[in-house]
């Protein structure tokens, strides 16, 4: 973690075009005068290691433990939520290894714009790139939402006013907005701290809750509700996504990673056992201390039923031991801020990268591919990001099911393109074996096989679930692709790193 | 840093095929394709559930609870043989 000599040298533009030069496996000597000045002005500084992928990697997902995968119970209940999360737990570890490959071979900010470009063309480049965008976009709402609830939660928790909610999750936006323009190597410290924070929290929880842990509560009779049988996990699994989408953040941090080839496939190996192990714990003990369709929904004073975004907070508030202790529950929903914190930071690295990498490679905006002269960080990609997530905020005011479509639009183009990346991985490991040298994922074709298989069955539970965003998702498509399609297209930057990749194809 | 970019040596092409195919025992090959058919097997869980939600008459194999003991069983089996060839594969790395 410490900057050692490495980093250092790291830091030098000119070494950091070596390292691109490198990394795009193209000769110092080909890269015209042009290109060389346009990475000096636009390059990153790699001074990531494994321990700061893993924090990363579990920091950015901790949210999902805390709230999220929780609204997936209502009528579904622990037993269909659990085998969903099973599926969700061994899709994502499948993912990882399969994004590593990927992100090794090409360790680009842009990520699936890369893989996309380099597979076929500019315009599958975009509509993976778009769509991790969106995905990134919508999880740093739903965060910030959440936090904001867990922050009015604590402040008054008979009846959590939705005005400190909103200002709350402001005052988040605000804060990591600074934060990021600081710069990657201080968000990595404060990233591991607030990590750790989060899984102590976690641990907390989970003791607390074993104090009033009941199976009948986990297993219940009939395990799964006899009006809806099998059809139960099916309805819980777009929420079970939320445990863990967002991992892929991490693979955008490649370019930011010294030997991406050792430090991706390590640290997010470790990262995602980790995650699984949370997962599991979490779900054990939250539905054994509460029962499960009130860890889901809460009734309003006004009789309404509303969707409970503080789900961890609300079971230690109902045990006896919080009813016992107001310390217990203050202190858990201050330890449990680190979780969403930390996810909100992580996620909104991810969401300011994709922005970042579009824009500099043209396909939005080129304003947003510029990075602060001194501190390397992409400033106004931060800042379209920051403001996109304040008006979401402001408008669930208004909008009483905004977590709920926030997290469905994350998970569900998340889905999209992990189906396109698994398509660029058969593709170039058939036309270009070479760029796989550098690591190669285990259970060489089954595994990305299993990727498309269990995505796409994901996806099409999504026609079956009560909130809609099928529509909402489909418009935010056209728009994006709208946009490339008559202004994008013709703007594309050649000496971007993700198009030096694709002309050494 | 640039070495892909020239022309690899024999023994240069040697050492990054023994990089590229992973930990070579046949204790590994052992534990891939292992691996490989318990993610078939989840694939045919994952199918049957599907057909168990929308024809619940159809194809119902025990009691609703040993159905899901088995479903649990096929995914966790999964989930630790992946865990162990992608810890097996980072080790032979790092050595």
């Amino acid at each position: 973690m410490g900057d050692d000599p490495l980093s250092a040298a790291s830091s030098n533009p000119e070494d950091v075009i070596k390292e691109v030069a490198s990394e795009v496996r193209l000769n110092l000597a080909e890269l015209r005068p042009e290109e060389r000045a346009y990475l000096q002005e636009h390059a990153l500084k790699k001074p990531l290691r494994v321990l700061d992928i893993w924090a990363l990697g579990v920091g950015v997902v901790i949210s999902g433990a805390y709230f999220g995968w929780n609204l997936g119970l209502r009528d579904n209940g622990p037993v269909a939520m659990l085998i969903a999360s099973l599926l969700v737990c061994l899709l994502y570890l499948m993912w990882v290894l399969a994004l590593a490959e990927l992100s090794v071979a090409m360790p680009f900010a842009g990520g699936p714009l890369a893989y996309g470009r380099r597979t076929a063309d500019p315009s599958l480049g975009f509509v993976m790139g778009w769509s991790m965008l969106l995905e990134c976009q919508f999880a740093t709402i739903a965060t910030a939402l959440a936090t904001g609830g867990y922050i009015a939660f604590m402040l008054n928790p008979n009846d959590p006013n939705p005005n400190v909610r909103v200002c709350a999750g402001l005052a988040t936006v605000v804060l990591f907005f600074l934060l990021h323009v600081w710069g990657v190597k201080e968000q990595s410290r404060v990233m591991m701290i607030m990590t750790y924070g989060a899984i102590f929290g976690l641990v907390i929880f989970w003791i607390a809750a074993a104090s009033h842990f009941s199976w009948q509560r986990v297993w219940q009779n009939p395990a799964l509700p006899s009006a809806k049988g099998w059809q139960a996990v099916l309805d819980a699994l777009p929420y079970a996504l939320w445990w863990l989408v967002i991992i892929e953040a991490v693979a955008l941090a490649a370019e930011e990673t010294h030997e991406p080839h050792r430090t991706i496939p390590r640290g997010l190996v470790f990262a995602q056992l980790t995650l699984i192990g949370l997962v599991v714990l979490t779900w054990l003990f939250a539905c054994g201390a509460l029962d499960s369709q009130e860890l889901a929904v809460t009734v309003s004073p006004t009789g309404q039923e509303e969707s409970v975004d503080y789900p961890l907070a609300k079971a230690i508030r109902s045990i006896p031991a919080g009813k016992q202790s107001a310390a217990l529950v203050y202190g858990f929903v201050m330890i449990g801020l680190f979780g969403l914190i930390a996810s909100f930071h992580g996620i909104m690295y991810g969401t300011s990268r994709q922005i970042f990498a579009l824009g500099r490679a043209g396909y939005l905006p080129p304003l947003l591919g510029e990075v602060h002269a001194t501190r390397r960080t992409p400033v106004a990609a931060l800042l379209v990001c920051s403001l996109i997530t304040a008006g979401f905020v402001v408008a669930s005011r208004w909008f009483k099911h905004a977590i709920d479509v926030a997290v469905l639009v994350s998970t569900l183009t998340a889905l999209i393109w992990y189906i396109l990346a698994m398509g660029c991985l058969f593709t170039l490991r058939r036309r270009e074996p070479k760029l796989f040298v550098a690591y190669r994922a285990p259970v060489h074709r089954v595994l990305p096989l299993t990727v498309i298989l269990l995505s796409a069955f994901a996806i099409y539970v999504y026609s079956g679930i009560d909130v809609k965003v099928i529509p909402l998702t489909a418009l935010l498509y056209a728009v994006g692709l709208g946009y490339y399609w008559f202004r994008g297209y013709g703007q594309i930057q050649k000496a971007a790193p993700e198009e030096l990749a694709a002309r050494n194809a | 840093m640039n070495m892909e970019t020239r022309p690899q040596s024999a023994s240069s092409r040697e050492s990054a095929h023994k990089r590229d195919t992973g930990p070579a025992t046949s204790g590994w090959v052992r534990l891939e394709q292992l691996t490989a058919l318990v993610l078939v097997a989840v694939v045919v869980c994952v199918g049957w559930m599907v057909t168990a939600a929308y024809e619940p008459t159809w194809f119902r194999l025990f009691s609703l609870d040993a159905e899901i003991i088995l479903v649990v069983a096929v995914l966790s089996t999964a989930l630790i043989l992946v865990s162990a060839a992608a810890l097996v594969n980072t080790r032979s790395r790092e050595k």
